[in-house]
């Protein structure tokens, strides 16, 4: 009885740490980084009431500072954008890629402010050694039908990163390309970027 | 009944749709948006139909539902309706030449029948047995059917013109649109509980869609042609022609 207590004593923290000691190593292959990134956002949720009130300012937090380093939003917004990214100066296209970040992070902080006792299921990882650009499939698993969410990734100097999501079979970017496409063709790059801030400012003021 | 009257909807739909375009103006789209969605003028007219509908009607009674019931019961409700479905999803897979994934759709309705209580639950995805999408839409597609072009359609929203046929035939093989176990009257309580349900499971969705879209008629459309695109491949589209 005691002989097994102490096994178990000396046996979980070991555990613990071959555990984390994994994911630490995991973290270079772009499915291992995926579900490293889930896990702890997921973790950190069901431990904090706060977030699931829908505390925005707390939400924001966990974006900035779990998902934000893993993330190429200026890829998303380039190739969002199309071919209208060139017609845009430096100065207008960071503007962009601002306004788009802050309305993604504030859409996906309502998302994760639904998460309750969901799972998530990883799906077997197909790709080459040598590739660059991979998907990551999950499903969002709780009450009811389970929800497809695929991770597109890309290998750059400083590690994979995200910049595309596959939400219910569409792909963001290409759910973008017409909403962009139409406000460039109503309004030029100066009304996108006036739309982009609008939007913004209206959301902000109504919660 | 309910499937003769909706089935006489879509006929005078359809009837309307033609007339209406060739009395359309033409209003500025691109080249591509003009393939896609010829008849945007008019779909356009039923979406924001389909929105008043919603928001007066469907919507408030969808929040009444999930309000007054708990979720374990109307999770029940949702598995009830899906269960019924999968002897259709069976179907479907056979006609799309996948008998393996139709012996797991059979599979799914025989457990969840009995184990899960008449489909309440459902024990065969936790048994390993996934759930499958499918509909005569996709089979036509998978046949070599193509989309068509883009169709709003009165109250079921986003279609095309496959899918709209697909529906057709959905409809006329529903077993609770057919079936006559039940009255006419109690049809139309079943029928009106599914939808029901069925809205307040896409109640928490609905804002998050409605802040993230420029322009929500055309986010929708554009969606819905890649879920559609996605789940006739079954999740494994092969990569979309680059035009830009």
């Amino acid at each position: 009885m005691r002989a097994s207590f102490l096994k178990a004593f000396i046996a979980l923290p070991l555990f613990l740490m071959v555990n984390s000691f994994a994911f630490a190593q995991n973290t270079s292959t772009p499915d291992g980084l995926v579900k490293f990134v889930v896990e702890d956002v997921m973790t950190t949720i069901k431990n904090d009431k706060a977030i699931q009130s829908g505390d925005l300012r707390k939400i924001n937090a966990l974006v900035d500072q779990k998902i934000l380093p893993h993330s190429d939003f200026q890829k998303t917004t380039r190739l969002s954008m199309g071919r209208n990214w060139s017609k845009a100066t430096p100065q207008q296209q960071a503007q962009i890629t601002q306004e788009f970040k802050t309305l993604l992070v504030r859409i996906y902080g309502g998302a994760l402010a639904q998460v309750k006792d969901q799972k998530v299921q990883y799906k077997p990882f197909r790709a080459a050694a040598d590739d660059t650009d991979v998907i990551v499939k999950t499903a969002v698993v709780g009450k009811g039908e389970p929800i497809q969410l695929d991770y597109r990734l890309e290998k750059g100097p400083n590690g994979w990163k995200v910049y595309d999501i596959n939400i219910l079979g569409a792909w963001l970017i290409e759910s973008y390309r017409n909403q962009f496409n139409d406000q460039v063709s109503k309004g030029g790059i100066d009304g996108l970027v006036k739309f982009l801030q609008d939007r913004n400012t209206a959301l902000s003021t109504n919660k | 009944m309910t499937s003769r009257i909706i089935n006489q909807f879509l006929k005078s739909f359809v009837v309307l749709t033609v007339l209406a375009l060739s009395a359309c103006a033409s209003i500025q789209q691109t080249e591509r948006v003009a393939k896609i969605d010829p008849f945007e003028r008019v779909n356009r007219a039923v979406f924001s139909f389909n929105e008043v509908a919603d928001d007066y009607v469907i919507k408030p009674a969808a929040e009444a539902y999930k309000f007054v019931l708990p979720e374990f019961v109307r999770t029940g409700v949702t598995n009830f309706f899906s269960n019924i479905n999968d002897v259709l999803i069976a179907a479907n897979n056979l006609l799309q030449g996948k008998p393996s994934n139709a012996v797991s759709d059979v599979g799914r309705f025989l457990v969840n029948t009995t184990i899960g209580i008449f489909g309440f639950f459902d024990v065969a995805t936790d048994m390993g047995l996934d759930k499958n999408r499918e509909d005569f839409g996709q089979t036509l597609a998978v046949w070599g059917v193509g989309d068509g072009p883009y169709i709003v359609l009165p109250f079921f929203g986003p279609s095309n013109v496959r899918d709209t046929v697909g529906l057709v035939v959905d409809i006329e093989t529903d077993f609770m649109l057919n079936t006559n176990k039940l009255s006419s009257d109690e049809k139309i309580a079943v029928n009106g509980l599914r939808i029901i349900n069925r809205r307040a499971d896409l109640l928490d969705a609905g804002q998050l869609l409605e802040d993230a879209a420029f322009d929500k008629y055309s986010f929708l459309r554009d969606g819905y042609m890649q879920r559609r695109r996605s789940q006739i491949y079954d999740g494994e589209p092969p990569p979309m022609k680059e035009d830009e």
